[in-house]
């Protein structure tokens, strides 16, 4: 399988406190050297809490804001030395649907101008644009009598399938899905979920879903990574990375998910390694976790560890085999 | 919830009352060679100094002119004067406004900066400055109200792109490559318009009320002109002999910003979105 | 159900919107005793958060029709006078909400604002602050001392709900009502208001309403589960009844729509259609248009209550079978 989205040791920087000199400004890596391959056809799932940096990951993915350092390639076409015109086939390849359904159209637009809209910057004649959002409509399962309706007038679930639609469009082969199910019902997330998984199948795109959502995860993705303050802690195969995390935040965050279901309710009290800390406490040479991660040695203070292959495919960046240790105490 | 359907029917009386008011004004401009009964700039010397009567209305002036007729023909320097004021700070307004929000950066401040300044000075007297330096006239009054009064719209395009240009739907188009005029043209300033024409109505009443303060001072419209400012200031010397001089034109000036007002507010409790479910 | 610490018998609640009276609320009955952790659960629009307003009297008005009893120790709420209201928010019942920066004065500091609410029930300044640090610590937050003199916009999103339950706790309530306390927080910090919730629950014995569309907190937390659909209260148990033998149709298919699975293992089900809009008096069940099992009768009749076993029942039209 082809890679199609590579980044290696990418970055995205961002200035916080303004200094009246160079000096004195101070920055904050969103982004902090992230490497990660994504292979034709496969769903990665990018999980992370409030200000992990994956949202700022997927931007710089779609070129809506450019990288600091590091590499980014989508399709084999480099991004991070942004040329105009290698940015804009680059997007050809790549659709996008954000979390919030109402923010995703333009509110003066008709569904169907929204839609034909991607086609016609291509150049395709509006007839034949229309067509194809007929057909991209069918695809999403909304009949054609949509194409003439404000968003306003529609449910949060039609409007994120229009969203989709729109994105189908252009028969991308990479789409980036931000949230896409975060501001739905039960019911209607599991429609929208349900819909991707199809789509995903029956035209072999490739997704990369963003999400802080673990069971929505678990059930869509074949790979998950897992981000923390900027960097990419964790990534392997779903399952390795649910029934066997490796990185001290992942084993964290798992912990912290509400089981579906009430036997399996925690009754232990359970502590945070990550309550009240910012990007602003970033240090560029330990790792992230070195002030409260119970498995800290040493070495964690002062090197910041990089991701290692514990298993085939299973990556994760800690100083210590955690599980290894775990059984020779 | 009673009080809000009450109140959101107070709403529709304001445009209604102000939108009827407005008609009357802009019907009064359009057609005052059909309503008014004389030519404006008519003098009927026999008829000096007439007060109301059936014959003149409104009385008449020191020149035995029409009070009536020339209100009547006053809404059309005032509302000229507030339409194309209108319309050029607009331009430079909503385009500054635009860039501004959208771009960021080194524009973004130099376009602020430049707003600021209009800020720093009472409007009037930036407008009288910039009048001394250009020549007296109504059409120099345009031009100057327009210099002095565009950063308003600046403004609040600007604090309006910048929210709209983080919004999914604008990501979203620039991802699929929609180019920077068509993003500033289809996706932001349609979600910007409501605010401008609330804006806009509101504004009215100000230029109106700031032109006929420039031509009481001499500034703006000239005689024969019937503008209001005017025949407020020539009737200055008259007030205790001759009121109606000035009561007719005034009310006429009341009239006029009291029906802007009013519409401006029904549009902006129609239009904004935060009104709306 | 004499320790009984809410009744709500047969509430309908409808608003009044152009085209006649929505019924946000229809014939909901509900108990939640002493001590109890009750979730009450469905998707949006289903009068959830109308419940929790309406037994906090927060939005009565003309445009409101209200019918039933909310029975809280015995005192009728919907027939209460505004200043027994008053007394009853004050120390009785106490709420939280999605977004405590809304709650939350952001002009004085947090500390201040918990002094304020001991102050007003008759303490003197200094042991109010020692009390404000004391309750501020029982829902940990840590360095409370520094932090009572933070202002609401330099905390975090948890920090601020914690805050917010001190508050409540300074009042010693008898029943605490969350309105989807945690759907602003990340899974860490909403796992840890839980915790203090629940602990809250353990220490004081005051009960617990938790109105939320997260079946994760309601597994995590609840004692008791109501469903909701459309309005109406469709089937009521313990949570393990509850989860294990979902028997409503909806609720069978809402627990049936959860991401539990993996895809490999078959598609997770949908519910297809809309959620109806209900104007004016409705017949028949509300689920019938959506329900793969709907008969005849579901269109016409209202659902009898079923019982299903001790302190499980729905409202349904089917019979139930062992």
């Amino acid at each position: 399988m082809s890679v199609v989205i590579h980044t290696q040791d990418l970055t995205k920087r961002f200035q916080i406190a303004p200094g009246l000199f160079r000096r004195s400004a101070r920055y904050v890596n969103a982004v902090d050297r992230v490497s990660l391959d994504i292979r034709e056809g496969e769903i990665v799932g990018l999980i992370g809490e409030s200000g992990s940096g994956k949202t700022t990951l997927a931007r710089v993915l779609l070129g809506l804001t450019p990288a600091t350092e590091g590499v980014a390639q989508v399709n084999g076409r480099d991004i991070v030395s942004v040329r105009r015109a290698e940015l804009r086939k680059m997007r050809e390849d790549v659709a996008v649907v954000f979390q919030d359904p109402a923010a995703n159209l333009n509110p003066r637009q008709t569904v169907e101008s929204s839609i034909i809209r991607p086609l016609v910057i291509r150049g395709m004649k509006k007839a034949e644009a229309r067509r194809k959002a007929a057909e991209a409509l069918e695809k999403v399962k909304l009949d054609a009598s949509y194409l003439r309706a404000y968003p306003h007038q529609l449910s949060g679930g039609q409007q994120q399938r229009i969203a989709i639609a729109r994105a189908m469009v252009l028969d991308p082969r990479i789409m980036i899905l931000d949230e896409p199910t975060s501001a739905l019902d039960i019911s209607v997330q599991a429609q929208v979920l349900n819909l991707l998984l199809d789509l995903q199948e029956e035209y072999h795109l490739t997704y990369l879903v963003i999400t802080h959502d673990i069971n929505v995860i678990r059930y869509i993705a074949d790979r998950i990574a897992v981000m923390y303050m900027g960097r990419l802690v964790e990534i392997g195969a779903a399952d390795d990375v649910l029934e066997h995390p490796i990185h001290p935040y992942t084993i964290n965050l798992e912990q912290f998910v509400p089981a579906l279901d009430p036997n399996r309710r925690s009754d232990k009290r359970r502590s945070a390694l990550t309550e009240e800390k910012t990007l602003a406490s970033q240090r560029p040479d330990a790792c992230i976790l070195c002030e409260s991660c119970p498995y800290a040695v040493d070495r964690c203070a002062h090197a910041r560890p990089e991701l290692t292959e514990y298993t085939p495919g299973h990556f994760a960046a800690c100083n210590r085999r955690v599980n290894e240790d775990d059984s020779s105490k | 919830m009673m009080k809000k359907t009450l109140r959101a029917l107070a709403r529709n009386k304001n445009l209604l009352v102000g939108g009827i008011m407005v008609l009357i004004v802009v019907v009064m401009a359009l057609f005052a060679g059909l309503i008014a009964p004389y030519p404006y700039n008519e003098a009927h010397l026999l008829d000096k100094m007439k007060p109301p009567c059936a014959a003149y209305p409104f009385g008449t002036d020191d020149f035995g002119r029409d009070m009536l007729s020339r209100v009547i023909y006053g809404a059309q320097p005032a509302l000229r004067v507030a339409l194309l004021a209108m319309i050029i700070e607009m331009g430079i307004g909503i385009t500054l406004g635009l860039i501004a929000g959208y771009y960021g950066g080194v524009v973004d401040h130099a376009v602020t900066f430049v707003g600021d300044l209009t800020w720093c000075v009472p409007p009037i007297v930036l407008t009288m400055a910039v009048i001394t330096m250009i020549g007296k006239g109504l059409d120099n009054v345009i031009i100057a109200t327009a210099l002095v009064s565009w950063a308003q719209y600046t403004r609040i395009v600007r604090a309006k792109t910048q929210a709209l240009r983080g919004m999914a739907f604008v990501e979203t188009a620039v991802a699929f490559n929609e180019r920077d005029s068509a993003i500033l043209l289809r996706y932001i300033l349609p979600n910007v318009m409501p605010s401008i024409i609330v804006l806009a109505s509101l504004s009215i009443p100000q230029t109106i009320m700031s032109t006929t303060a420039l031509s009481f001072l001499g500034m703006g419209a000239q005689p024969p002109s019937p503008d209001w400012g005017l025949a407020l200031s020539a009737s200055f010397r008259f007030i205790t002999t001759a009121p109606w001089l000035a009561v007719f034109p005034g009310l006429a000036l009341v009239f006029t910003v009291f029906a802007f007002n009013l519409f401006g507010e029904g549009l902006r409790d129609m239009l904004d979105p935060r009104l709306k479910v | 159900m004499n320790d009984a610490l809410l009744e709500v018998n047969r509430l309908s609640v409808g608003y009044k919107v152009e085209d006649g009276w929505l019924s946000a609320v229809h014939d909901v009955s509900f108990a939640i005793r002493k001590g109890e952790f009750f979730a009450l659960v469905g998707e949006s629009g289903c009068g959830k958060s109308t419940i929790a307003s309406t037994i906090m009297r927060l939005s009565l008005d003309h445009n409101e029709r209200l019918e039933g009893e909310v029975r809280f120790e015995g005192h009728d709420l919907i027939r209460a006078t505004e200043p027994e209201m008053e007394a009853i928010r004050g120390s009785g019942i106490g709420m939280i909400f999605q977004n405590p920066l809304d709650s939350l004065n952001p002009v004085y500091t947090v500390g201040w604002q918990i002094d304020e609410a001991l102050r007003a029930g008759g303490m003197d300044a200094r042991s109010a602050r020692k009390r404000t640090v004391e309750l501020m610590e029982a829902v940990q937050i840590p360095d409370a001392a520094r932090r009572a003199n933070a202002f609401p916009h330099e905390l975090s999103g948890g920090m601020r709900q914690r805050v917010m339950i001190a508050m409540m706790l300074s009042r010693s309530p008898r029943l605490l009502i969350a309105d989807e306390p945690t759907t602003a927080l990340d899974v860490t910090v909403e796992a840890q208001i839980l915790e203090i919730m629940k602990d809250m629950r353990d220490r004081t014995g005051a009960s617990v309403l938790m109105i939320t569309h997260n079946f994760g907190i309601v597994a995590e937390t609840a004692d008791h589960v109501g469903i909701m659909y459309a309005g109406e209260l469709v089937e009521c148990g313990s949570v393990y009844e509850i989860f294990a033998r979902p028997s409503h149709p909806y609720s069978f298919a809402l627990l049936n729509a959860l991401p539990r699975r993996r895809k490999r293992d078959g598609r997770i089900q949908t519910i297809e259609g809309t959620v109806p809009r209900i104007l004016g008096e409705s017949r028949g069940c509300r689920f019938a248009n959506r329900c793969p099992r709907a008969m005849d009768c579901c269109r016409t009749e209202a659902p009898p209550r079923r019982e299903l076993g001790a302190d499980h029942w729905m409202r349904c039209h089917l019979e139930v079978n062992a």
